[in-house]
């Protein structure tokens, strides 16, 4: 009796070990980015009058993940898949930012989120998402050329609801979930960059001095836990190119928090 | 008068009175309503208020199927427990009737395949009749079409009669036949409208239709019921049921994107 009661703790301590084992092995194996608060901006004044906090978030979106930041030097494991990545205010690239994909803002603020696509882009596979969703007035600034050098736009800035499906990078969507917390579905497509600048540059290991710049702000609800990611399909050699970049956490996708 | 032999007087009682079977029996028949009480509303409250009368069919077929196999499941619980309990030998000298050899049984065998047989048949005729509210909805002339195309990881849906009108949240009008065309911008996915009791493939270069009559105000749960990638569990969203003048206004408030799936579709459909 003694040794069945041995034999039957010992299964299951072996049987924990394994299954913890197995556990870490993948907590180990995601690639956790970390999280990126966003900077508070004062105050915004909507459309309706209505005043509400104001934060700003700034990224860029990468041909590769060779600029490093939240990947890593040179860019980590996978340094020829697309990314996006924190960025500086003028678009500058943050070799050495630590957070990249997962961002927390607080509930009920206008959030401005500015993106400098350095990547280029084909048609989209859903002409859905080439339209502007969720933002306030359901528009977003568009910048053709920004010159990061200069810092300065290139090209005149325009106001924009939708951008045409051949022209597409990548786009930002947060998705509205089937629960109890407040809905959000944001989606903001993202103008390709010129495809021979963004080769060029990549030829001599950097990003084009001329990205595409998108700005946009929504407003927050109650707190929640949403995620975003690219709905353009840009994991190439993938099914429906779905896969690599467009299905890791921490390069295409992430988590968007509403929380404090 | 008659005198028993020493070997009737030994005789083993029938085995429908043998203490285990007695046992058996009782617990068989104090499980299996329990069973079958706890299984169908269990599920009934997972599946959440129904929305539509072909929800309202498939909970009641989960509860006449379940309460149809709560006997079976019992059976095989009685078993078990009465085995676990009383049945049980440590040591290496295992009683007598340990020893046994199995039996072929052609009786047995043909009951219970003629029983699963007609069980089987019995839930496809039932299956079928309580879908039959889907395809009266999928026939009226008025029914309200709606393209739905699902990519990873997000549904869309395109409204008919305007010019672009497209959401990521499903709206419909109340007591109105809906009819979906259901396709896929990558791999496969399923729409699955979870209290409406709708579930149909959604596949890349293909359109498939299912339809239903929501009979119920209230906001419920679409999900994607096809494993479709990594995020493929928060490939989800809302349908909001309203009146017809909400569902009116709310169309209305909506830009027009002069974009739409619609009309391909509708001249298919005519």
């Amino acid at each position: 009796m003694k040794s069945r009661f041995v034999t039957a703790t010992l299964v299951v301590v072996v049987g924990f070990l394994v299954i913890g084992s197995i556990a870490t092995f993948v907590a180990n194996s995601k690639h956790d980015s970390g999280v990126t608060m966003a900077q508070s901006a004062g105050t915004y004044t909507a459309p309706d009058g209505k005043v509400y906090p104001h934060v700003t978030l700034s990224l860029n979106t990468y041909p590769n993940s060779q600029f490093g930041g939240h990947h890593g030097e040179e860019g980590g494991t996978h340094s020829d898949w697309v990314s996006y990545g924190l960025g500086g205010p003028n678009g500058e690239v943050l070799t050495d930012a630590e957070t990249g994909t997962n961002f927390q803002v607080p509930a009920h603020t206008a959030v401005t989120i500015t993106i400098y696509q350095y990547d280029s882009g084909e048609t989209l596979n859903n002409d859905f998402f080439a339209h502007v969703r969720g933002t306030v007035d359901g528009t977003a600034t568009f910048v053709r050329r920004w010159d990061t050098e200069e810092k300065v736009n290139a090209t005149p800035e325009e106001i924009i609801t939708n951008i045409p499906t051949d022209m597409v990078g990548h786009t930002f969507t947060i998705h509205g979930l089937s629960d109890d917390q407040d809905q959000i579905f944001l989606n903001v497509p993202l103008m390709l960059a010129d495809d021979d600048e963004v080769t060029a540059a990549e030829e001599e290991g950097g990003y084009t001095r001329y990205p595409t710049k998108t700005t946009f702000t929504f407003i927050t609800g109650d707190e929640g836990e949403y995620i975003w990611n690219c709905e353009f399909p840009c994991g190439d050699g993938t099914i429906a190119r779905f896969g690599n970049a467009m299905s890791a956490m921490g390069y295409m996708s992430g988590h968007f928090t509403v929380k404090g | 008068m008659s005198i028993e032999t020493p070997e009737q007087q030994t005789e083993t009682p029938k085995w429908w009175k043998r203490k285990d079977v007695v046992q058996l029996l009782i617990l068989w028949v104090v499980l299996t309503p329990i069973i079958g009480f706890i299984a169908s509303e269990a599920q009934v409250v997972a599946m959440g208020e129904p929305g539509s009368e072909s929800m309202e069919n498939v909970i009641s077929l989960m509860r006449m199927f379940t309460w149809a196999a709560s006997p079976v499941a019992a059976l095989v619980a009685a078993i078990a427990i009465g085995s676990l309990l009383s049945k049980r030998h440590y040591g290496d000298n295992p009683p007598p009737e340990a020893e046994h050899t199995i039996r072929n049984a052609p009786m047995v065998n043909a009951t219970w395949i003629i029983a699963s047989g007609l069980l089987c048949l019995f839930a496809l005729v039932a299956g079928m009749i309580a879908l039959q509210e889907n395809n009266e909805a999928i026939l009226d002339e008025d029914a309200i079409h709606i393209n739905v195309v699902g990519q990873q990881w997000a549904w869309n849906y395109d409204y008919p009669g305007t010019n672009g009108v497209r959401s990521d949240v499903l709206h419909l009008p109340v007591g109105e036949s809906v009819v979906f065309h259901a396709t896929s911008a990558d791999v496969k996915h399923s729409f699955w409208i979870v209290q409406l009791g709708i579930k149909i493939d959604a596949n890349p270069g293909e359109t498939t239709e299912t339809a239903v009559t929501p009979n119920k105000i209230g906001v419920f749960d679409i999900r994607c019921a096809e494993l479709c990638g990594t995020l493929h569990s928060y490939m989800q969203n809302k349908l909001i049921v309203e009146s017809r003048e909400d569902y009116n206004a709310w169309l209305a408030s909506q830009p027009d994107t002069g974009e739409t799936t619609w009309e391909d579709q509708g001249e298919e459909l005519q």
